[in-house]
């Protein structure tokens, strides 16, 4: 029988959607697909703050079972939900970046190719730099990965997976557009810059982190939000360099983290004790540090809640807030970090300026000098809840010492090799055997 | 269809009667009589009366009387279908009445197949038949809620008996694993979605038959693999038109659980008496501190338990159930019309039916009319329609049960002045009379000793108010819906017939579910509507030849030979509003933020060609051969199309010369069938395709458009393929006094879809592929005995029980998936090859240690909580011997799927009262019962061990599945009864009836269940897929129902 009649009856094609390969042909529909890398930034953010502050000094939670308390606590189990959807944000967002990689050269306008480009490395260098600094080995995914292709699953080594993060940020310094030629919330010059800063930092390359910090801050384009409160409430200030915004009471950009943190949702995120202290052992001039006022709520009398990203939309699911993953003032302070290096502390003037705007605004004294530890616990007050603080440790090779310490105050033990995050149990499942778990677990 | 082809066969008769009688002789006496059925002394109508070895007769009219004109040395013949033929020569007698006795021999029934009829003398395959007598009287409000227990091999479960909700159907076992397994529905000749079978109306069915092995499925290919039942509405009869009435109503409620949950008061006089004989408990090698601290929780929860009964002031403490569980009618009202000329008849009904559930907010009803007709338009061209608009009215239960019931017995619904006292006003500053009252309203409560310090808190559950959160819910569906279908038929020659059909579907449906502003904790904040609709426009265009063949009665032939177009179009769109600031309006222009859209259209096709061949040799030995070859639009062109052949042979061996001397077998038929199905569930329209889909970002504050990759393409994804071997014999004794069938069948379904997990680094986490294998096979017996026959009293009872064995053989190369369904509660299922695909998957509690495997409360931070803990935590099985509790201790604890099945149905006839009852039965399931947790044990993390004195923690093991949480789902229930009673006609006739019944009628008043199950429906089980089947959390409890009714005809 032969059916070659019928086959145009047979042939349909999405309405809704679009075949992939009809797609991504021109500048537009390019673009379209770097946008939707950001789409992912959003995702891989939702549940970043049990991994990044809740293992760490700052922040706990009030589950005291189940995925989420695992984090606090050191106990992670393989099978952890948050992390496993962590690792699966992190890589189908990277599939998303070598996407727009692979149809680059359907891009005819030779800027929006070279800023298009230069987007997608700066997402794929910065993800790749988050899954090495908390899994270690991972697979580098520096093109496609199709299913079946074990070599695309293998774990890469930490220095090799660190090279890509290095020459795709590189490349994005190198090419994408300052602050003022491309829209807020896509990747801009200084973004990249600052990342790399960090990259840079973290091997101790101290004077190139300081040529691009200091580039940035000569650029002028950034300055400080006066009002620390304001960074959070009036969205897209001055200070802000790379947020991931969302938007209120809109399904597919709203994001529930805020939600989380509420008191009657578990309070994820409350800040420790250690936390508290720390912001009440240095008062500020007016007997209080405007970001302790900011951060800090109180849950009904029993917790120290988080008073960052506070909804106001109609539904408290669907929350608004940004989350600002690059701000001035952690340009500023990078900065202060490059110029001590591998000392103990500093007394350079441009230096002592840059970490006196932070202190003063929050209604600190200025210091004289800045020693390793002041700058630390600076950047904890700075920027509590903004999932720095676990990157700086590592950054800074503190992260060992100061959980060890936090855990044992508390009168808990923990093993160091949980330190690093474990491989989820069903990349392991599905890898084919090209996935090993991280010691420990 | 079974009704017209009687009616072909009546039409005919008349024809032949009104050109013979006219040239008839005149030389004969005038006989009449009045023809009536043995069984119920009734009139039958329209039997036909000839006189042996010529055409001349006639039919009885519709009071049965006839009369013809014949001479005394002339056999009049009284034939009716289903009856027995009777012969009497008429010798000097001028009245001759007669009484048929139902036919024995049922040699001339005929079943419907798909694309055809059959003899069922006929058949070699696995095909049941279920005419609707007295189906239409069951208080039910769907037509597969009255199909529970009428056919072996066919399981239908109310996983949800919420009102108008869809039965759980599986033929022949679950037979997919990604994919659905509810069988294929066909109506009248043509395929429909399964969601019809709500909209029917019962009153309107004729017949049901189902396709259970692959040789009779086999002819609808892709859409065989379940099962396929196929539903003939009834059609109109030539004559006088009839009306029939049919209508009940009557009352429903639900099975509630006895001492649900202890008081307050109870659990206050236990507390006390535990503190008064603490001597006398407690263990004497306990140190002294431990015992100071279990004496010092009892005495905190003591003082709780004084601020509950505070709270509760003089009002009764609430049992939720008599809350939530609310009992409704039910009703149905239905008015038929039939009749016609020699060359058209009709069927017109009009119905209507509510059911009112049996919990608070749940409510369904629907109005349908259904219009048929059938006329000749010239010799050979006759013409059908079919015409059913629908309108359906859904009040949705908006929660799960669980989450109502699990509230505690002293919270009061709404505030008034004695429990406004105590609110925590430091919280709940602006809470007032009339407000409605959760449990954290009362915490914060100052220690009367000490003002200074406050009390434990009262709340344990998530907060929000039960009853608030269903009433507080408007949650609707309303359905419209049109079926309308034409063909036309053509006789192209003797025995050649061509039939074309035209049947298209619109199925409009929306769901305004709003959420208000005080339903939840969360006030306003949580309020939200959402809109969903569902527009399908669907159409099946089927052209065919059948041939019939009959050669010197030695070779009966009867093919079909056709091809299908079909297409199906799909348009859904959703609305989310947000921003409700009062429910005083409901509908979206109240929101003042949308916070979501989406639209998906979808268009597939469907080209098939099918063909079938009977070859009947001596009436002795059947061969059925048949092929279909679909293809579809959702598939990449390598497996565009599929080839679903199927062949069967049967014997009757009661045809043969050895088995002439045997009279009293009947019947006796041993047949083989072997076929090859489909299954198209679980296949997107455009998976083949990589697709990428809308997904927008924010940037500089505003939406920009985006888009992301969907899936992964999958050019070589194709139908699930089931493949089965189904010996079986039909068989009847004593003239059929005795008969049914017995089958057996392999069912291997290969090529199973499955979600194959894969690396996150390819950009996604899951594919389709199709690499499964399940096999299901089991035992099916139909049994009917008839014990007395007699005009007084008339016994009848059917039997149907069937086995079912599932057994996951591949799952895709791995050994084995575990699987959670609910990250908050330990729900593990795994599918492991060598076990069913769906099995409870945790720990064995070793009943040796503790307290009956639970940790002593001795040991437990609140022993004394009012609700416990037990179930989650036990002392564990180290089944591996390792000295470890850890993971790999688990094992597979239980199978949620039946191994038998059954039903046993009694008809009595006694005089005038007729009296049917069935019990029907499942046996060796099993739930995986999470809402003891809920009802009886809430966990808090206030349970755990205190590891102060604890020191076991090795063997204790938090927060898993424990066998403790596995339950027996079997259950044996009365399922229906009806116990009618024929008005004498002479009443009836006085008020211008012709016929009239009253009946009373029930369904599940007596229900069963097993030892150690605890909740309120066995059946109940949430829809988690087919691999995590079993899972029962708050399901809606079984309903009882009783009802009065009335059928009349005039």
């Amino acid at each position: 029988m032969s059916f070659t009649a019928c086959d145009s009856f047979l042939t349909e094609y999405p309405h809704s959607e679009v075949a992939v390969d009809d797609y991504l042909k021109n500048d537009d529909e390019v673009e379209t697909a770097v946008i939707g890398i950001y789409s992912g930034l959003q995702e891989v953010v939702q549940q970043e703050y049990a991994i990044l502050e809740m293992r760490s000094d700052n922040a706990g939670t009030r589950s005291g079972v189940g995925d989420w308390a695992q984090f606090e606590s050191f106990t992670l189990l393989t099978t952890n939900s948050v992390v496993a959807n962590y690792w699966k944000q992190l890589y189908t967002t990277i599939h998303r970046c070598n996407l727009v990689l692979a149809s680059i050269d359907n891009v005819v306008d030779p800027n929006k190719k070279q800023q298009f480009e230069a987007e997608a490395k700066f997402v794929r260098g910065y993800l790749h730099f988050n899954a090495v600094r908390l899994f270690g080995s991972v697979p580098l995914a520096d093109r496609i990965v199709n299913e079946g292709d074990t070599e695309g699953y293998k774990q890469a080594p930490a220095d090799e997976v660190y090279a890509l993060v290095n020459s795709d940020l590189e490349y994005a310094v190198n090419n994408l557009p300052s602050k003022s030629d491309i829209d807020l919330g896509r990747a801009n010059k200084e973004s990249a810059q600052t990342m790399l800063a960090k990259y840079y930092l973290q091997f101790k390359q101290y004077d190139e982190a300081k040529t691009l910090l200091s580039d940035i801050i000569a650029g002028g384009s950034f300055s400080l939000t006066q009002n620390y409160n304001d960074i959070f409430y009036q969205e897209l200030g001055s200070e802000i360099i790379f947020p991931i915004q969302f938007i209120d009471d809109n399904t597919e950009n709203s994001q529930e983290f805020s939600y989380y943190f509420l008191f009657e949702q578990g309070s994820h995120n409350y800040a420790t004790d250690n936390m508290i202290t720390l912001y009440e052992s240095q008062p500020g001039v007016n007997g209080e540090d405007t970001r302790y006022t900011t951060n800090i709520i109180d849950q009904r009398g029993v917790r120290k809640g988080c008073g960052k990203f506070i909804t106001t939309a109609n539904n408290i699911r669907l929350a608004g807030n940004d989350y600002i993953l690059i701000r001035y003032s952690d340009v500023l302070l990078l900065y202060v970090e490059a110029v001590i290096g591998d000392s103990f502390q500093t007394n350079d003037a441009v230096a002592l300026d840059y970490f006196n705007q932070v202190r003063s605004r929050a209604g600190l004294a200025p210091l004289q000098n800045v020693t390793k530890p002041t700058l630390a616990n600076e950047r904890r007050k700075e920027f509590l809840y903004e999932n720095h603080r676990w990157f700086d440790l590592e950054r800074t090779g503190d992260l060992e010492a100061t959980i060890t310490n936090f855990m044992k105050d508390q009168g808990l033990n923990f093993d160091k090799r949980h330190l690093l995050l474990p491989i989820p149990q069903r990349e392991l499942d599905t890898s084919k055997g090209m996935l090993t778990q991280n010691p420990g677990y | 269809m079974l009704r017209m082809i009687l009616q072909k066969w009546h039409l005919s008769q008349i024809i032949l009667v009104m050109v013979l009688a006219s040239s008839s002789v005149f030389a004969q006496t005038q006989v009449s009589g009045t023809i009536t059925s043995q069984a119920d002394k009734l009139p039958i109508p329209g039997v036909s009366i000839f006189i042996k070895g010529t055409t001349a007769g006639t039919i009885s009219d519709f009071d049965g009387n006839y009369s013809l004109l014949a001479s005394p040395e002339d056999v009049l013949v009284f034939r009716y279908i289903g009856m027995e033929e009777q012969e009497i020569t008429v010798g000097t007698q001028t009245k001759i009445s007669v009484a048929l006795a139902e036919s024995t021999e049922q040699l001339q029934e005929v079943v419907v197949v798909g694309y055809g009829t059959q003899k069922k003398s006929h058949l070699t395959g696995a095909i049941s038949k279920v005419k609707n007598e007295k189906l239409d009287q069951i208080p039910v409000s769907r037509v597969d809620d009255a199909l529970i227990g009428q056919v072996s091999g066919v399981n239908i479960q109310q996983t949800n008996p919420e009102a108008g909700e869809a039965p759980t159907i599986q033929v022949r076992g679950v037979g997919s694993i990604a994919a659905g397994s509810g069988p294929a529905v066909v109506v009248d000749g043509v395929l429909v979605e399964s969601d019809y079978l709500a909209s029917l109306d019962m009153n309107d069915v004729s017949s049901v038959e189902v396709l259970k092995d692959a040789s009779s499925a086999a002819i609808f290919g892709s859409r065989g693999g379940n099962g396929v039942i196929m539903i003939t509405t009834k059609s109109g009869v030539s004559g006088e038109t009839k009306f029939n009435f049919n209508s009940y109503y009557g009352r429903k409620w639900s099975y509630q659980r006895e001492n649900f949950r202890p008081t307050v008061a109870e659990n206050k006089a236990n507390i006390e008496n535990y503190i008064a004989n603490i001597d006398e408990n407690w263990p004497s090698d306990l140190p002294e501190d431990q015992r100071a601290y279990v004496l010092g929780k009892a005495n905190t929860t003591l003082t709780r338990m004084n601020y509950m009964q505070d709270i509760l002031g003089e009002n009764p403490e609430k049992d939720w159930q008599d809350i939530i569980f609310e009992d409704g009618n039910i009703q149905s009202y239905s008015l038929s019309a039939s009749g016609g000329s020699d060359n058209t008849t009709f069927n017109v009904s009009g119905s209507y039916l509510q059911d009112d559930g049996v919990l608070l907010a749940d409510k369904y009803s629907k109005m349908n009319v259904r219009f048929k007709l059938k006329s000749k338009l010239t010799k050979r061209l006759e013409l059908g329609l079919n015409l059913n608009p629908v309108r359906e009215q859904k009040q949705v239960f908006p929660t799960s049960l669980h989450e109502s019931l699990r509230q505690s017995s002293w919270l009061p619904i709404t505030h008034d002045a004695h429990s406004i006292q105590f609110v925590d006003r430091a919280n709940f500053p602006n809470i007032a009379i009339g407000d409605y009252a959760q449990e954290s309203h009362f915490n914060n409560y100052p220690d009367p000793n000490d003002p200074t310090k406050v009390l434990p808190n009262v709340s344990v559950t998530n907060n929000s108010n039960p009853y608030a959160n269903i009433v507080e819910r408007d949650h609707k569906e309303l359905t419209h819906r049109i079926y309308t279908g034409m063909y036309l038929k053509y006789k192209v020659m003797k025995g050649l017939n061509f039939r074309t059909s035209f049947t298209a579907t619109y199925r409009d449906r929306v769901r305004n579910y709003y959420d208000g502003t005080k339903a939840t904790r969360n006030g306003a904040a949580d309020a939200r509507l959402r809109n969903r609709t569902y527009r399908d426009f669907n159409w099946i265009n089927d052209n065919y030849f059948t041939y019939n063949k009959n050669i010197n009665g030695m070779h009966d032939i009867n093919a079909t030979l056709g091809m299908s177009f079909e297409r199906r179009q799909t348009h859904f769109t959703e609305t989310i509003g947000t921003g409700f600031t009062n429910d005083a309006v409901k509908t979206m222009n109240a929101a003042s933020t949308i916070a979501y859209g989406d639209e998906f259209i979808g268009v597939e096709t469907l080209h098939s060609v099918f063909g079938r061949v009977n070859y009947a040799y001596n009436d002795r030995y059947l061969f059925s051969v048949s092929v279909r070859t679909d293809g579809s639009s959702r598939f990449g062109q390598n497996y565009k199309y599929g080839l679903f052949p199927a062949a069967s042979f049967g014997w009757r061996m009661t045809e043969e010369n050895f088995m002439r001397g045997v009279d009293w077998v009947s019947v006796l038929k041993p047949r083989i069938s072997y076929g090859i199905t489909g299954n198209n569930q679980g296949i997107g329209m455009y998976d083949a395709l990589g697709r990428m889909s809308p997904s927008s970002s924010v940037v500089n504050g505003g939406i920009s458009s985006g888009y992301v990759p969907a899936n992964i393409a999958q050019p070589d994804l194709r139908w699930e393929q089931q493949v089965e071997l189904n010996p079986g014999f039909d068989y009847g004794f004593w003239g059929n006094r005795i008969f049914g069938s017995i089958e057996w069948y392999r069912r291997t379904s290969n090529d199973l879809l499955l979600t194959q997990q894969i690396p996150s680094v390819t950009g996604f986490d899951q594919r389709t592929v199709n690499l499964g294998k399940v096999q299901n096979q089991g035992f099916e017996f139909e049994f009917n005995i008839k014990p007395i026959v007699s005009d007084k009293f008339k016994w009848t009872l059917t039997a149907n029980a069937s086995t079912n064995e599932n057994k996951l053989i591949d799952f895709g190369g791995v050994d084995s998936l575990i699987t959670i369904v609910d990250d908050k509660r330990p729900a593990n299922w795994i599918a492991a090859t060598g076990h069913p695909i769906s099995s409870f998957y945790g720990y064995k509690i070793d009943r040796s240690k503790g307290d009956n495997g639970n940790v002593p409360f001795e040991y437990l931070n609140e022993g004394f909580w009012p609700i416990g803990g037990t179930s989650q935590m036990g002392y564990v099985q180290d089944l591996n011997g390792d000295g470890v509790i850890d993971e790999n201790d688990r094992t597979i604890i239980g199978s949620p799927y039946p191994n038998f099945i059954w039903s046993i149905t009694n008809n009595f006839n006694i005089g005038r009262f007729d009296v049917s009852f069935m019990f029907q039965g499942s046996m060796g399931g099993q739930v995986l019962n999470i809402d003891p947790q809920y009802y009886e044990y809430q966990t808090m993390q206030g349970q755990r061990p205190n590891t102060q004195f604890f020191g076991e923690m090795s063997n204790v093991r938090e927060r898993i599945l424990t066998d403790d949480m596995v339950q027996d789902a079997s259950f044996i229930a009365l399922r229906n009864i009806n116990v009618g009673y024929s008005i004498p006609n002479n009443w009836v006739g006085k008020v211008g009836l012709n016929k009239a019944r009253i009946y009373a009628a029930g369904s599940n008043l007596l229900y069963l269940m097993a030892d150690g199950y605890t909740s309120f429906n066995p059946e109940g089980i949430r829809d988690e897929g087919p691999i995590n089947y079993g899972y029962q959390r708050g399901a809606a409890p079984i309903p009882r129902s009783f009802i009065l009714g009335i059928n009349a005809e005039f």
